[in-house]
């Protein structure tokens, strides 16, 4: 289950995303996202954020690329939530 | 659904764990067993299922136990065996079997409604996210906030004009007549350089609120996260990488996020070549010189213009991504991704108001600040006069230091149509920002100036009509929502008459291109589009890439907005548009 | 500490409704303090039902027993060093197959496990059909759906807790 998890992202033409793969491997999204979770501790995911953000969001402006919070960034933006397979050294 | 039997079955809990690891497991277990300061602590099933695991604080425990570091040693060597036959963890083979056994187990006692059948979001995404469909639907779904965005802000645009012309004007003069500065040189820099700069770019806040509503609109729905599945396909197909599309699709509302967005990237080569890229995606601060050129030019198509400019900006991207890929960035295997496609929602107003003047307030403080501060030093730079004419701030403008230097790079724009040093002035000062290019234009053919006659009326009268526009702007663009959808309920109103800068730079294109106007306003949209990106974005090129890659960013693409409001420009005249 | 004849702990993903069952259980008597040298909450409290009278904690949200963060381990080791009289899972109905996950490594724990199949409401509403009988004929423990923010199963709930404390051998050896 888990490898299989692993082997379609990798194997997949193009970016998968989480209902299509549950739906393909039967399993259902949150579960997915545990075994997701489970390779990102692995070391096997890495979740898209830039350096020096906690989540998904994204601001520019004066505050340089780290977030100090959506209050204190002329420009914030929320990007969609993604992992991908971590390049072996 | 009832409650089950209320006593407990007196059998272990066991989940098989397949020949291999069960053979470890209960090998363990036996070792355990004998050990009873052990089965005090921990039930030895477990243990030894952890043991394998590698957890290291049990593991630490164990050690710490006479007779814990030969049991210890034992299960290293099952973890090693078992390593090298399936290539694992053991944690990881464990794991797997673990999750297998619930997947069985919920498959059994689920009898509908499993993860088999799809939902409601899942059946929208299989059109939105379709291969062939999903590029359409998202060109479809800018198109629709374009035309949002410019028929939904334009009553606001007019009155909002009006205001800051009028009224606003009216005070600023009548308490610098009060302190009696108000034919002194302070006079000038509040109308020529303040009113005329930042406010020019300010009326553009209807057109920016709505464009910012749309986003909120499209991102709290959840179809955001679906145009950047569909972008990262289309990203892939030229061969770039896939996750470029983040940096890219924070693009479309800011240029300088997008460049840190780009750390997201593993490779170097990547983040390089997507943070050159990133500055092609049309900004927010692009949108208010679009949204006036279409109107002095194309009024009847102006949604049209603006719309065209982004999907242009897209196809450049592309192509200068294609030659990049095949010339200076070959390598770079892509790596796969899986992304979280959020459950389609209902946007929340709270939510989609937030995020609205959030970005509002982000264009506000630009406006307050490094907009103003240009405004200043166009006007500085307008009011010294150069070869003796004049004295400060009383110079003919077109014997200001201003056109002069502007003047020098004339000759550079002069094949695309719009060689004025009123056009390239705005270009040289939109480096600061690109929403500058308006505040400039509205600086340097602000005909009327502080001797404009203004009729009196007094501040009652002003505040009046202030809220009557207003209520009026707001009447017309529920009548203008219709029209969005190609109904047109109301019949045609008389178009309003345009404003005093509209007209300036129609005759000023007019003028510098003998007489093709909307062509050479096409090219010079094309030309704020693509030429070198903002100061900001310069600056967060050179933190992230480097001095040499900020100097292509910054070369390139002058080079190539001018070759496509050349090719737009000259093509035009050849084809006798 | 509070003198009582049994220890009951709860567990559970996060965001599964597990204070909501505390709160239901305990009312207002309740303790909040942190575990011992951890940064991470921990809330006791005491329940009496039908003469008895009985301990609950409420063990941190955790996805796994694994020692990956702070609330695994501290869940973990209470499980098996305070080993409560009773664990009651509280999982999410309409995300099984993820709480499932944790809920049968504390079942591998060997301990006394009660299943409250919470937010039954919301896994009816999305047409998921569970089969309760055959779940806890398969785990070999109690299983008693509920929708403790509607406050519907609670009842449930109280009197399958009891029954089991009351039908396990060494339900009676905590008693001080």
């Amino acid at each position: 289950m888990l490898q299989q998890v692993l082997h379609e992202i990798e194997t997949a033409n193009g970016p998968v995303y989480y209902g299509e793969l549950a739906r393909k491997l039967g399993v259902e999204r949150s579960a997915l996202d545990g075994m997701i979770q489970f390779w990102v501790q692995k070391g096997r995911l890495r979740r898209n954020v830039p350096p020096g953000h906690t989540d998904s969001t994204i601001c520019g402006g004066s505050c340089r690329g780290s977030c100090p919070g959506p209050n204190s960034c002329p420009f914030v933006m929320k990007t969609p939530q993604a992992y991908s397979i971590r390049i072996q050294e | 659904m009832t409650a089950s039997t209320n006593t407990f079955d007196n059998t272990p809990f066991v989940i098989d764990y397949g020949p291999d690891l069960e053979d470890a497991i209960s090998q363990l277990q036996e070792r355990i067993e004998a050990t009873p300061k052990l089965t005090q602590r921990y039930p030895a099933r477990w243990l030894a299922i952890k043991l394998l695991e590698e957890d290291n604080i049990v593991s630490a425990n164990v050690a710490g136990i006479s007779g814990g570091a030969e049991i210890l040693t034992i299960a290293s060597q099952y973890i090693a065996n078992l390593r090298s036959k399936y290539g694992e963890d053991v944690d990881t083979l464990i794991a797997d079997r673990r999750y297998s056994w619930i997947n069985h187990l919920v498959r059994e006692i689920i009898r509908q409604g499993g993860a088999d059948e799809p939902t409601t979001s899942d059946k929208i995404d299989q059109i939105v996210t379709n291969r062939w469909l999903g590029v359409p639907i998202f060109m479809l779904a800018m198109w629709a906030v374009f035309k949002l965005t410019t028929d939904v802000s334009a009553p606001y645009l007019d009155w909002i004009t009006d205001v800051i012309g009028g009224p606003i004007s009216n005070w600023a003069l009548a308490l610098l007549a009060l302190v009696e500065l108000e034919n002194s040189w302070v006079a000038s820099l509040v109308v020529e350089g303040v009113l005329a700069g930042v406010g020019g770019v300010l009326v553009f806040v209807p057109v920016l609120m709505s464009l910012f509503l749309a986003l909120a609109l499209l991102e709290d729905s959840g179809y955001m996260s679906r145009a950047a599945y569909v972008m990262d396909r289309l990203m892939r197909m030229v061969g770039l990488h896939g996750k470029a599309f983040v940096p890219l699709v924070v693009g479309f509302g800011c240029n300088v996020p997008a460049i840190y967005a780009t750390r997201t990237l593993e490779n170097r080569r990547d983040r390089i070549l997507t943070g050159l890229l990133a500055p092609f995606m049309s900004c927010g601060a692009r949108l208010p010189v679009y949204v006036l050129f279409a109107t002095v030019f194309f009024p009847a198509y102006s949604s049209l213009a603006v719309f065209a400019m982004y999907l242009l900006g897209i196809l450049v991207a592309v192509l200068i991504g294609l030659v990049l890929k095949n010339t200076l960035f070959k390598t770079s295997e892509t790596t796969g991704m899986i992304m979280e496609l959020p459950p389609y929602r209902l946007p929340t107003i709270r939510n989609v108001w937030s995020s609205m003047w959030q970005r509002t307030k982000g264009f506000l403080h630009g406006a307050a600040t490094i907009i103003l501060l240009t405004s200043i030093v166009v006007w500085a730079l307008m009011a010294v006069p150069v070869g003796g004419e004049g004295a400060f701030a009383d110079t003919d403008i077109d014997s200001s230091l201003f056109s002069r230097v502007s003047d020098l790079v004339t000759p550079v724009f002069k094949p695309l149509g719009f060689g004025s040093w009123e056009a390239s002035g705005a270009l040289i000062s939109g480096f600061v920002a690109k929403e500058v290019v308006v505040s400039t234009l509205g600086q340097v053919y602000n005909v009327g100036g502080p001797d404009k006659v203004l009729e009196p009326t007094t501040f009652l009268e002003d505040v009046v009509s202030i809220v009557t526009s207003f209520a009026q702007a707001t009447i017309d663009t529920f009548k203008s929502i219709p029209l969005i959808l190609g109904i047109d309920l109301f019949g045609d109103e008389a178009q309003d008459a345009p404003s005093e800068l509209m007209t300036a730079i129609r005759t000023g294109f007019e003028a510098s291109s003998g007489g093709r106007g909307a062509l050479a306003g096409l090219a010079f949209m094309v030309f704020v589009l693509l030429y070198t990106p903002c100061m900001a974005v310069v600056a967060a090129q050179r933190q992230e890439f480097g001095a040499k890659w900020m100097w292509t960013s910054v070369i390139g693409q002058f080079v190539i907005a001018w070759l496509v409001a050349f090719a737009v420009f000259q093509g035009g005249l050849i084809l006798g548009i | 500490m509070i003198n009582t004849t049994h220890t009951i702990a709860l567990a559970g993903n996060p965001n599964t409704g597990k204070s909501t069952v505390f709160n239901a259980l305990t009312g207002l008597d309740q303790h909040v303090g942190n575990w011992p040298g951890k940064t991470v909450e921990k809330k006791e409290g005491r329940w009496k039902y039908n003469g008895s009278e009985y301990r609950i904690i409420d063990l941190p949200g955790a996805y796994s027993l694994s020692s990956f963060s702070m609330e695994e381990i501290i869940t973990r080791d209470f499980i098996l060093e305070e080993k409560p009289d009773l664990v009651v899972v509280v999982v999410d109905a309409a995300n099984l197959e993820r709480n499932l996950y944790l809920a049968v490594q504390i079942l591998e724990a060997e301990v006394n496990v009660i299943l409250a199949l919470n937010m039954s409401d919301i896994a009816a509403a999305r047409g998921i059909d569970i089969d309760v009988s055959h779940l806890s004929e398969v785990l070999g423990v109690p299983v008693t759906p509920m929708a403790a923010r509607k406050g519907q199963g609670l009842d449930d709930l109280k009197q399958v807790i009891a029954d089991a404390l009351n039908s396990t051998k060494n339900g009676g050896s905590h008693h001080q």
